[in-house]
């Protein structure tokens, strides 16, 4: 059982790298299914697993009811349980699901509260003249939550998905929704900071056409910067334009004076 | 020496991008919603900047303009980095040019990349290296898992490798056709353009949903669908300007303001003014 704990461990830590590692994928489940399997000691039986979970999570095939929010507490936890109880894979996934939800939440505090306090630790230091210590308040940033990440898998698979399963329940709908909602507004102070350094009254038409492209025409991300992009190339033209005819509005201004002479 | 010349004239070099690119690999690892991946970029910029850079406020300015909004598909975030990295090199040495085009120049990019990127990687990529690998690993072959990190991070190690000196080329070879006279026209397309995708993800990216219902009835109105049939996305735009607005003018502590909104979303959860 120690060994199997040290396991899921080790392999929690690689996968969840995947996204400090080149957002390699590494922490898929085909790839931390056949891993598993390794530790168990059935190669075979984790890479059918990984296998499967696998195209759960893409979406392809249904495997019991709903499928765990985070794919990587998902994929490693319901293979371990699979193989050490001798559960199907649906049966495992189903259990995983209140454990990938704890997962989500940690999660999701990370990325609404402490993430966004180091951010302004790193305002901080660039404020200072710090600019390497600015810089690295990344890695701390994703050392906690990849340590994080790793002890939430690795101390569910001790305790196991009944205990787990008990406590999750205990925390009310209305404090997860409420997370949820702050992660939707929250991008609202990051666009806010940009428009402080960018808006002014010559690029307000632009910022509102943009706005109604999205808001009134449903068009996506990049329908938006291909109008933008035209916008931009439109008043490149014309104010290119108006420099030339004022340029050569000026010469011949001079060669009337000239000949004036 | 030019007369327009602060004196720094740092070049850099490829060892210099390709540090760029090493940094660029963990990006994602410290994603938020507030800046989503500005850490990540800033991290990937620190080495340019602080080689680049003599003047200790400038170096700040630079700095600071990295820790703002950053979001992209990982994969092409390193192409922006090194057109950026083209602008940064240009703005230390030239008096003239307006660091406002930077972060307009990456916004610009952002979208379209993201949109590229996710597809092609996300969309593409992605399934067509979990399709073989899920098929060899059903039979129970180890050449699955291996087969399929393989097909995903070749491409995915390549288009950052190369996207990195590409972006940097192509941002000197911008850079150079920036005529004096024309800089600021430049500087104010690239500034539109910016500005036109920030618009737009304003409406996309921010979503504030408040059902309730303010008329009795079978169909009731909400405040939603009258703030709707006023105009869609109304409340993510006036959250944003009022935001804009406390940091600009009251200058209120980001932190305040965070907290702020993470309790008014708990309270709303609560008593069911607003839903995810």
């Amino acid at each position: 059982m120690a060994l199997q704990i040290l396991g899921v461990f080790v392999i929690a830590l690689i996968a969840n790298m995947q996204d400090f590692l080149g957002s390699s994928f590494i922490g898929r489940p085909i790839v931390t299914g056949c891993l598993i399997g390794l530790v168990f000691g059935n190669v075979t039986e984790g890479l059918k697993m990984g296998a499967t979970l696998e195209l759960a999570f893409l979406g392809l095939m249904g495997v019991g009811a709903t499928v765990p929010p985070d794919e990587i507490i998902g994929g490693i936890l319901a293979t371990a349980l699979a193989l050490k109880n001798g559960y199907g894979v649906s049966v495992a996934l189903t259990l995983v699901i209140p454990i990938a939800t704890l997962g989500l939440l940690v999660k999701n505090l990370l990325y609404v509260v402490v993430f966004p306090a180091m951010a302004h630790k790193a305002d901080k230091y660039a404020d200072e003249g710090k600019i390497m210590q600015a810089g690295n308040v990344h890695l701390w940033a994703s050392g906690t939550r990849i340590l994080l990440m790793t002890l939430v898998t690795t101390i569910s698979f001790a305790l196991g998905s009944n205990l787990v399963s008990s406590f999750v329940k205990i925390i009310p709908q209305a404090l997860i929704d409420g997370i949820t909602i702050t992660t939707e507004i929250l991008p609202a102070v990051g666009f806010a900071m940009l428009l402080n350094m960018s808006f002014s009254k010559k690029v307000a038409p632009f910022f509102f056409l943009g706005f109604v492209c999205a808001a009134y025409l449903k068009l996506d991300m990049v329908a938006a910067s291909i109008i933008g992009a035209i916008a931009a190339g439109i008043m490149y033209i014309i104010l290119t334009e108006i420099r030339q005819n004022q340029s050569t509005s000026n010469v011949s201004s001079t060669e009337v004076e000239e000949d004036d002479f | 020496m030019t007369s327009n010349s602060k004196g720094s004239s740092k070049h850099l070099t490829k060892k210099d991008l390709r540090g760029i690119f090493w940094r660029s690999l963990p990006m994602e690892a410290s994603f938020n919603y507030e800046r989503m991946m500005s850490m990540g970029f800033a991290y990937t910029m620190a080495g340019i900047i602080n080689k680049l850079y003599t003047n200790s406020e400038e170096r700040k300015a630079a700095m600071k303009r990295h820790l703002e909004f950053f979001n992209c598909t990982s994969a092409t975030s390193p192409f922006i980095a090194g057109v950026l990295a083209s602008m940064e090199e240009k703005n230390a040495s030239d008096d003239e040019f307006d660091p406002s085009s930077i972060n307009s120049m990456k916004t610009g990019l952002m979208g379209p990349l993201s949109g590229i990127g996710d597809s092609v990687f996300w969309g593409s990529l992605r399934i067509i290296a979990s399709g073989i690998g899920i098929s060899l690993a059903q039979k129970g072959s180890i050449l699955g898992p291996i087969l399929f990190v393989i097909l995903y991070n070749v491409p995915n190690m390549l288009v950052r490798y190369y996207g990195t000196m590409w972006g940097y080329k192509l941002g000197t070879k911008f850079i150079d056709q920036m005529a004096n006279g024309l800089m600021n026209t430049i500087t104010y397309v690239i500034n539109i353009l910016g500005n036109t995708v920030i618009g737009a993800m304003v409406a996309s990216m921010v979503v504030i949903n408040m059902p309730v219902a303010i008329s009795a009835g079978n169909h009731p109105d909400t405040i939603q669908s009258m703030l709707n049939s006023i105009m869609p996305d109304l409340l993510p735009l006036a959250v944003t300007f009022f935001v804009a607005w406390l940091l600009k003018k009251k200058h209120v502590k980001m932190m305040w303001i965070l907290l702020a909104i993470l309790a008014i979303s708990v309270l709303g959860a609560f008593l069911g003014f607003l839903k995810p």
